[in-house]
């Protein structure tokens, strides 16, 4: 029964893909009503799909008392999870190499079966590996204490993880004229790895053929893992240089691609956070390099996350980007997105995340309880995303938006996020009674 | 600086007409204009130079914000406002005000502070308006800060934390103190002796004995507004020390700091011969980070000693300011954690016992007191399923507890902030997903308090400290030790033969206070706080 309904679930997701595509296209062919019935559908069913499969989503509605009927407002209340779910093992076991405990705590959050051989990993590199060997695709993301959250993805999960951002975002690059047989690729990134701020670059590749990365070597969680928990600066610098990160030399490499692709008259489709373009344009100028070629994009990623005391405003960033790089505000492209979303949300020309029919969004309040919907709200982003059936995709971010309900200057239809994402009010630290950051207790 | 300057006044009848006719520490609308001291000078709030406090106001029948908010309004200070030209002269006529006579003065503006007088219940009223503490809680703090400024209450604490063998405290800061001990010449005693021979028939002359004086020092102090004692505990500190200096006062408790400043400065004209300690004392705010002000006031040439309280990007700062040249005191950000036995859950009648023990060490500030307890590990061993998740011992203990801070609720009520109401469900929907939540007043928007049976390991990064309650079963109390550290403050165990066994251990693991269960907050005169004897290092010890 449970393989009925995530096949059910993933016909659905394939429906809303279409959906979306017409959505984006705008052509007059996108019906809204039809599309929040199938995204409704898929939820309820991703509940019960959870519910049955999801040890500890299992044990979240027996706590909340939600049954497999519970109608989508109860699910939003009381199942959105937080992004901590994926963290929520045990920092002691990797430090251990205890991934007998670690693959039993995936196997707690996740609907798929775990590799038994993942349990004999060395390292958590290995661990990975060995999970993708046995059809898990698990990708993870950085956190604040150097503990790294996991994201497990079956097959049907990471097919629509890498399907439905292509399904609308391609009419937004047709839109702009780029011939992707015509442009090179240059991701401020690497060439592989499962991190997953990195995946935008790779999947660039699918459709690029020559991409020239900034470290041509993938990430490894073990590098960034020691990087995250160094403690002095020392172990930092020395955790940085296995990366590679901020060398140079890479940059003046990177720097030499871009160069190679205007003289060869190719246009560049770049890739990178916004302190990375920043940093590239400073160094371009700095070197007297030539501007891209006409018909160049480039796309930010990521937020400016640690790099926050290098933020400048977006017009800043994209004046800098047009001076350096010749490309105009309305080629520099901006997605949110994270670990555990399948479906990305671009950013339109009139400065708005447009959130596809695929995804529910929802607001909530300080105290996490569900803000009514209306035209124009300010709070605590969250969404469910039915396209995931691997692991709970009803999520409450830690991320502050205004969300409005109108059809846009652009075109576009549907919810939307205006104006910066900012983080949520943190956790009231108060006192002498402030804890530490890193402690277990 | 802007203001003006107020007339003293000496009866809190007096002083509160006074405050009225200058519009000062009352509710006007949703403002409350608030007094500063400035070396001595109460400076009030006006014009444009202003910095405003938001704070939103309670419902103290529910404990929940009433949707409302006010207005604190208070003058901005320069850093030039609180410096001194001349430091060493400011030390030397501190060092001339007599105990005794600082005693008194304290002492009289105690007296100001009673709670049951008009100044007391004015800015209590006030105060319980924008508070989360229960009455019985922000009663009793108040009633503290009047009761530590008494006479006696200084004398005490400083004739035991100064004291030097049978000399009490109090006589090394009035006094050089002759030191009754054998003297080393040191390898250079020879040599002198060579040197300065007497002439022949000449007497040899004694060199004195060496006497010791605790010399005032001038004083930074940051404090945080996790309680409304804290500010003015600290600025006590300064003031027993008979020092100098500056006392900022936290955002989140500014009215007790103010009332004090007001307090002093009306006691102060009675007391002429303590004014000296006024004149060198400054009670203000300023937004912490506030370059234009920080930057030059942490000046190493003025100032001796920081004193820092509260969470840790403020003790980072601050320390980064002090940047080595002052000497730092920190009061880190730490949690209090309760270790109980099985001796406690074996009968229903023993486990109720101690689990209200239990909740009392929760109730310490509504847990954001670096003493309260967030985390008890309970003893006892895994049966069958239960274990995966925790044990029913855990759970027991769990259920017992709950009942406990509900019964604590109903004495002393509060609710948690939307904040930490949102913090509540995102750990309850993230890192302790599944876990076993025993709620106070039910889950959701209705969450008074709550007691969670984790699974496992916790971050204590996520904790709301809202009277919620981690509960970890251990095999062995001495499991926990494991767990222990310089992050934790205070340990309460239960019962006392474990708590005897265990307390050399769990000192040696850095933690500072092992208590009775139920004991958490149990000070003395001369208690050592974070491990370290403060007023001794406040002062300047020094040989003359």
């Amino acid at each position: 029964m449970a393989a009925g309904i995530e096949h059910e679930i993933h016909e659905l997701g394939g429906k809303l893909r279409a959906a979306a595509n017409a959505w984006a296209a705008g052509d007059g062919g996108f019906d809204e009503a039809d599309a929040t019935r199938l995204r409704h559908r898929a939820i309820a069913l991703c509940h019960a799909h959870y519910r049955a499969a999801i040890p500890a989503y299992r044990r979240l509605c027996d706590e909340a008392g939600v049954d497999d009927d519970a109608p989508l407002a109860m699910l939003v209340e009381r199942c959105t999870v937080t992004d901590d779910l994926f963290k929520s093992y045990d920092a002691a076991w990797v430090g251990a190499r205890d991934f007998a405990a670690l693959s039993a705590w995936l196997r707690d959050v996740c609907a798929e079966p775990v590799p038994a051989d993942a349990a004999r990993a060395h390292d958590v590199d290995d661990w990975l590996e060995r999970l993708e060997r046995g059809g898990l695709h698990v990708l993870y993301s950085s956190g604040t204490s150097g503990k790294l959250s996991f994201v497990p993805r079956g097959e049907a999960s990471w097919d629509a993880y890498r399907a439905n951002g292509p399904s609308y975002l391609m009419h937004q690059v047709q839109r702009l004229g780029v011939d992707l047989s015509a442009v090179d690729g240059a991701v401020l990134g690497f060439r592989g790895g499962r991190m997953g701020i990195q995946r935008a670059g790779v999947e660039l590749a699918r459709y690029i053929p020559h991409v020239h990365y900034l470290y041509d070597s993938e990430i490894r969680a073990e590098m960034l893992r020691a990087l995250l928990t160094a403690r002095s600066a020392a172990a930092a610098d020395a955790a940085r240089a296995a990366l590679a990160v901020g060398q140079d030399e890479a940059y003046c490499s990177f720097l030499g691609a871009l160069r190679r692709a205007t003289e060869r008259g190719r246009a560049v489709w770049l890739f990178g956070a916004p302190h990375q373009v920043k940093r590239l344009c400073a160094l371009m100028q700095a070197a007297g390099a030539p501007a891209l070629r006409a018909g160049s994009i480039v796309t930010l990623g990521g937020g400016w996350k640690s790099f926050e005391g290098q933020r400048v405003d977006r017009a800043v960033l994209c004046a800098l980007i047009e001076a350096a790089l010749g490309v105009p505000a309305a080629r520099v492209l901006e997605a949110y997105a994270m670990v555990e979303l399948n479906t990305p949300l671009m950013r339109c020309g009139e400065g708005r995340y447009h959130v596809p029919p695929i995804l529910e969004p929802c607001l909530f309040d300080e105290a996490l309880l569900p803000l009514a919907p209306g035209a124009d709200v300010t709070g605590t982003f969250g969404f469910m995303d039915p396209t995931a059936t691997s692991y709970p995709s009803f999520l409450v971010t830690g991320d502050e938006v205004r969300l409005v309900r109108e059809r846009c200057p652009c075109g576009l239809v549907g919810p939307a996020l205006v104006g910066e994402v900012r983080r949520a009010p943190g956790r009231e630290v108060r006192g002498c009674g402030g804890i530490l950051a890193t402690v277990r207790a | 600086m802007s203001g003006t300057r107020i007339d003293n006044g000496v009866s809190a009848l007096t002083l509160c007409e006074r405050l009225d006719t200058a519009g000062l520490l009352r509710a006007d609308g949703d403002e409350i204009r608030v007094p500063v001291l400035a070396r001595g000078r109460l400076v009030v709030p006006e014009g444009d130079a202003v910095l405003e406090i938001r704070e939103a106001t309670i419902d103290r029948a529910t404990m929940r914000p009433d949707g409302d908010a006010r207005r604190l309004v208070l003058p901005r200070v320069a850093a030039a406002d609180l410096l001194y030209e001349d430091p060493g002269a400011v030390r030397a006529r501190l060092a001339a005000v007599p105990f005794a006579a600082l005693c008194d003065w304290l002492d009289a503006a105690a007296e100001l502070l009673e709670p049951d007088g008009p100044l007391g219940a004015r800015v209590r009223t006030l105060i319980a308006a924008a508070s989360d503490l229960a009455d019985p809680l922000l009663d009793a703090g108040l009633r503290l800060n009047a009761t530590m400024m008494r006479a006696f209450a200084v004398r005490e604490v400083v004739d035991r934390e100064l004291a030097v063998g049978s000399v009490t405290g109090s006589r090394f800061l009035d006094e050089w103190v002759e030191v009754d001990t054998p003297v080393w010449d040191g390898p250079t005693g020879a040599l002198r002796a060579a040197l300065a021979s007497p002439a022949p028939g000449a007497a040899t002359a004694l060199a004195p004995s060496p006497r010791v004086r605790a010399f005032p020092t001038l004083q930074i102090h940051v404090t945080a507004g996790n309680a409304p004692v804290v500010a003015p505990a600290s600025a006590l500190r300064l003031l027993a020390t008979r020092s100098g200096g500056v006392v900022k006062l936290p955002s989140g408790s500014i009215l007790p700091g103010a009332a004090l400043a007001v307090a002093l400065h009306a006691a102060a004209e009675a007391h002429p011969t303590a004014r000296a300690v006024l004149d060198a004392l400054s009670l203000v705010y300023w937004k912490g980070g506030d370059a234009a002000v920080e930057e030059p006031l942490f000046d190493p040439a003025v100032f001796d000693r920081v004193v820092v309280w509260g969470a840790p990007d403020a003790v980072e700062r601050v320390s980064a300011l002090a940047a080595g040249a002052i000497r730092t005191l920190t009061f880190n950000p730490r949690y209090g954690v309760s270790l109980i036995g099985r001796e406690a859950l074996a009968d229903d009648a023993a486990l109720r016992a101690a689990a209200r023990l239990a909740a009392a060490d929760v109730l310490v500030w509504n847990q954001r007191a670096c003493i309260a307890s967030l985390v008890h590990y309970v003893e006892g061993d895994a049966r069958g399923e239960s274990e995966a998740a925790g044990g029913d011992v855990a759970d027991r203990w769990g259920a017992a507890l709950c009942e406990a801070l509900a019964a604590a609720d109903r004495l002393a009520p509060a609710a948690p902030s939307p904040a930490a109401l949102g913090q509540i469900q995102r750990m309850r929907r993230g890192s302790l997903v599944g876990a076993r939540w025993h709620w106070v007043g039910g889950s959701g928007r209705d969450a008074r308090a709550a007691v969670v049976v984790a699974r496992g390991p916790f971050e204590l990064s996520s904790h709301p400290l809202s009277r919620v309650v981690i509960v970890r079963r251990v095999a062995r109390l001495d499991d926990a030790l494991a767990l222990l550290h310089r992050g934790v403050s205070t340990v309460g165990v239960h019962p006392e033969p474990r708590r005897l066994a265990l307390r050399d251990p769990v000192a040696a693991r850095g933690v500072s206070n092992i208590v009775p269960l139920g004991h958490a907050e149990r000070a003395f005169a001369g208690m050592p706080h974070d491990g370290m004897r403060v007023l001794s290092d406040l002062v300047e010890w020094t040989t003359g």
